[in-house]
């Protein structure tokens, strides 16, 4: 069996993107970049991201900090401020957008190669030198402050707000990303512009380039961009590890919409944990796809009881889980909840089958060859393997690491991380009956 | 990986194409049609050994018989309940099994199945997809199950959200007669009567292959193309098809408003639908200089409104405008804003208008044209990163008629779009009796006896 389906996965394809070279690229100023080149479109992608510069650190007083700091970066650099800075991006075809999540900020820009040079120096600019003029945060604290009001009246956004506070309490990931009016209401440009000078620093840094550049031409723009950073990445949160909490039995938070929105999470392993990849597996049986997954199947697909249901791992630089989210009419919520407990605890018993192991593996390999066929998405994954330290040929590897996890292996992963007494799950709506254990 | 938001792009949702100055080569886009009617459209791209097989049907929401909304929706979902061949579930595993992705959406216009894969698993798509246009073979119990899953779809893209209420309720205001009246998942109690059986003859109905488009985009020639679509498409019959039988709109005549109070609303919500002209309706001329003014009035923080609205007035915290150009019937118009704390509805709506009347007769400065060119123009090139943009584009110039080199020709028709033509455009098609506005507020609280 081994054999056969070593075979079979081989047989899956082999993508020139997959087997293609990525490079470092490493500046006279010591400034390292990974690229891919690809010379058939005249486009090239930028990723730049800083690790231990996302929500984690915006401290107890501004949550909201991070997420600011990354809006803020398109609101004026250098000498341009706010509409020059959009004016001179939009006359040359330039994307730049920025983002964060707990660990993470990340810009990316993407660019037609005959405006490369200035896309280049706009980066640099946004990156060293952003304005953080008062005007401009003024209109991009209110447009923040309206976003949070929606997400106050949102049942998804509700349920993650107090699935968050519940599993990781006071931790640095137990708060939304984006902040609280709180946070956002009193920072000042001031708090800004500190965060940037601590956190957007050479030492924290990861650079992704993908398309019509060479190694050379990139090694010359290095230093320029990037060069004026300072130089000492300087945190003032230490994040400590965590696990999310269990809840000791479902949480039903009141509120009048038609149909409950839940989130559940178990605590899962970390990126670089011996039994990652077989946990990756496990979890894309378990609800990697909403038609094919066991959740979807049991859920979705034998009994109508919803539309989306779906897991998926989270390997942050201090916290690993599983987690995931349905929607269900209040009157069937309570049957939905209990059908999802009881699909967990048959998966945790009996693991997967072995075509279901198969079908995962093959699915693991193929889409993320389907899913890299372009200059941006190829980028965004380089900062992923950077960030979780999978080595410059990751791709190259994968494919085999995939293959080499046993049925076994993935039993045993089921047993271990899927624990009904580790299940937190929070539910929002009406749901009936409400859910107990 | 994080998700990053696209900030430029995919404010329109329309092609654009290369301009002939860019120096790159132009893609290879070919076709063919079969005996039975179905038309085949390839795009290359050879980076990766990856084929996007896309089957467009002419068919939509806009087609549900009376009493029946929903009803193109809920036969995309019974796609996946089974043939006689393959049982339900069986489309997706065999395709997630083999490292696809596959989806698939219902428009209006149009209804599409996409299924992303190896090269080498073309066949196994087109075998699946022509059986399933041959015919389907649902059971009673899968069939009501799926009526279920469509329900809370429902509640969840529309019933837990005012905002989705309201723009339901503007969009059936706004197109009175037309079926774009109609929310494409359907209203809740017409789903509920819907039957297996009305799902099957809407099948029947409108599953041939003379109404089908074929995209494919990715690592394939049409030489290649077509001894697979041949093998796996042409034994399909095809049969006529009913011509769309859409009621006509009639003249738009009287300006509209609409408020809902819902006790779950955050942010208070301005927005306003204009029903305009298309590529596919209308004054076709004015589709394009209607694109032009949906960026410059909207696209963006240099844009008139956001200026305006955000930057000089502080009387909103966001402004987004909308406009699809290839629609085959009258096209909607959108502007929605963002009111900042305090600042009324009533102002909102003063404030917007009075910037529609300034662009009445009075030409966008030229700085302001040519960014809004440059950035239309790009997106062509970006467009063609990846397959799944080129599958769309290229679907929706072929469900709208147009020829297939349009794609090619596009950035002549938006050189050719003067000032004058997008001032015209301001004053024939945003006018008052064409539009809809529309008020989300929370609940009144409620005064203490």
């Amino acid at each position: 069996m081994r054999l056969l389906s070593w075979i079979l996965l081989s047989c899956v394809f082999s993508s020139p993107v997959l087997a293609g070279e990525v490079k470092e690229v490493v500046s006279d100023g010591g400034i390292k970049a990974w690229l891919m080149e690809e010379h058939s479109l005249p486009l090239i992608a930028v990723h730049v991201a800083f690790r231990g510069a996302g929500s984690a650190h915006d401290g107890d007083r501004l949550h909201g900090l991070a997420y600011m700091t990354s809006r803020m970066l398109t609101e004026g650099a250098g000498g341009m401020d706010a509409q020059q800075f959009a004016a001179a991006l939009e006359s040359r075809a330039i994307g730049f957008d920025a983002a964060v999540d707990e660990d993470l900020l990340e810009a990316s820009m993407q660019m037609l190669s005959d405006t490369r040079d200035d896309a280049f120096r706009y980066l640099g600019l946004a990156l060293t030198e952003p304005r953080f003029d008062g005007d401009a945060l003024e209109r991009v604290r209110r447009r923040t402050l309206s976003e949070l009001k929606d997400d106050a009246k949102d049942p998804g956004r509700i349920a993650e707000r107090e699935w968050r506070k519940r599993v990781f309490g006071d931790h640095p990931y137990g708060h939304m990303v984006s902040g609280s009016e709180e946070g956002v209401g009193r920072l000042d440009r001031y708090d800004l512009r500190h965060f940037a000078e601590k956190h957007l620093t050479r030492e924290n840094m990861l650079v992704a380039v993908v398309g019509d550049i060479t190694p050379e031409a990139l090694k010359s723009l290095l230093d320029k961009t990037f060069g004026d950073l300072p130089k000492r990445y300087r945190p003032e949160v230490t994040v400590p590890e965590a696990s999310p909490a269990a809840t000791a039995k479902p949480v039903t938070v009141a509120y009048d919409v038609p149909q409950t929105v839940a989130v559940f999470g178990l605590p899962a392993v970390r990126r670089d944990d011996p039994e990652f990849m077989a946990a990756y597996l496990m979890n894309q049986i378990l609800g990697g796809n909403t038609l094919t997954g066991r959740l979807g199947h049991e859920i979705r697909d034998k009994r109508g009881l919803a539309y989306g249901v779906s897991s998926s791992l989270r390997t942050l630089m201090h916290a690993a889980y599983l987690s995931g989210a349905f929607a269900t009419r209040n009157e069937e919520a309570g049957q939905a909840a209990a059908v999802l407990v009881d699909t967990l605890k048959a998966f945790a018993r009996s693991g997967p089958g072995e075509q279901e192991l198969l079908d995962a593996k093959r699915y693991a390999v193929g889409s993320l060859a389907i899913n890299l066929d372009g200059n941006d998405a190829i980028a965004g994954f380089l900062i992923t393997m950077q960030h979780q330290a999978l080595g410059i040929d990751y791709l190259k590897r994968r494919e085999r690491l995939i293959e080499a996890v046993t049925g076994n292996e993935v039993k045993a992963a089921a047993k271990r991380l899927i624990d009904a007494d580790k299940l937190s799950m929070v539910l929002v709506g009406k749901p009936e009956p409400v859910p107990g254990r | 990986m994080m998700q990053v938001r696209r900030r430029y792009f995919f404010t329109l949702a329309a092609l654009i194409l290369a301009s002939p100055a860019l120096a790159e080569t132009p893609p290879v886009i070919d076709g063919f049609t079969l005996a039975n009617g179905l038309e085949v459209v390839v795009i290359e791209n050879h980076r990766v050994p990856v084929v996007s097989h896309m089957l467009w049907y002419r068919v939509g929401a806009a087609d549900d018989p009376p009493g029946k909304s929903g009803l193109a929706h809920y036969h995309e979902h019974m796609m996946y309940q089974g043939t006689a061949r393959y049982p339900a579930g069986r489309y997706a595993d065999l395709i997630e099994s083999r490292g696809g992705a596959q989806n698939a959406f219902t428009g209006a216009d149009a209804t599409a199945y996409y299924a992303t894969v190896a090269k080498d698993d073309l066949p196994l798509v087109m075998a699946l997809e022509a059986d399933r246009m041959r015919g389907l073979s649902p059971r009673a119990a899968a069939a009501e199950k799926e009526k279920q899953v469509v329900l809370e779809e429902r509640l969840s893209r529309v019933e837990n959200s005012p905002e989705a209420l309201l723009s339901e309720q503007m969009n059936a205001a706004l197109f009175r007669h037309h079926p774009y009246r109609l929310p494409v998942i359907g209203w809740a109690h017409e789903i509920r009567q819907l039957t297996r059986s009305d799902a099957l003859k809407f099948h029947a109905a409108w599953y041939r292959p003379g109404n089908a488009v074929l995209v494919l985009s990715g690592d394939i020639t049409a030489g290649e193309a077509r001894p697979l679509v041949e093998k796996y498409y042409g034994g399909l019959t095809n049969a006529y098809v009913f011509p769309h039988q859409w009621n006509a709109e009639p003249a738009q005549s009287v300006a509209r408003t609409m408020v809902l109070r819902h006790a779950n609303v955050g942010q208070p919500v301005w927005a306003r639908y204009y029903a305009v002209s298309s590529l596919g309706d209308g004054r076709k001329e004015a589709a394009l200089p209607l694109l032009m003014l949906s960026q410059l009035l909207g696209g963006g923080q240099t844009s008139r409104l956001y200026q305006s609205l955000v930057k000089d007035k502080e009387i909103a915290s966001e402004v987004e405008v909308g406009y699809d150009a290839f629609v085959l019937g009258p096209s909607r118009f959108r502007i929605v804003v963002k009111p900042a704390p305090g600042v009324s509805m009533e102002k909102i709506g003063q404030a917007v208008d009075a910037e529609i009347a300034a662009a009445f007769g009075k030409n966008f400065p030229s700085a302001d044209v040519l960014r809004a060119k440059t950035l239309l123009k790009a997106q062509s090139v970006y467009a063609r990163d990846g397959l799944s943009d080129m599958a769309r584009i290229m679907g929706w110039i072929r469900i709208l008629g147009l020829p297939r080199d349009y794609f090619m020709s596009w950035p002549q028709h938006i050189e050719a779009v003067t000032p004058d033509a997008i001032a015209d455009a301001v004053r024939t098609e945003l006018t008052p009796e064409r539009s809809v506005t529309g008020w989300l507020l929370p609940e009144e609280k409620k005064e203490r006896r």
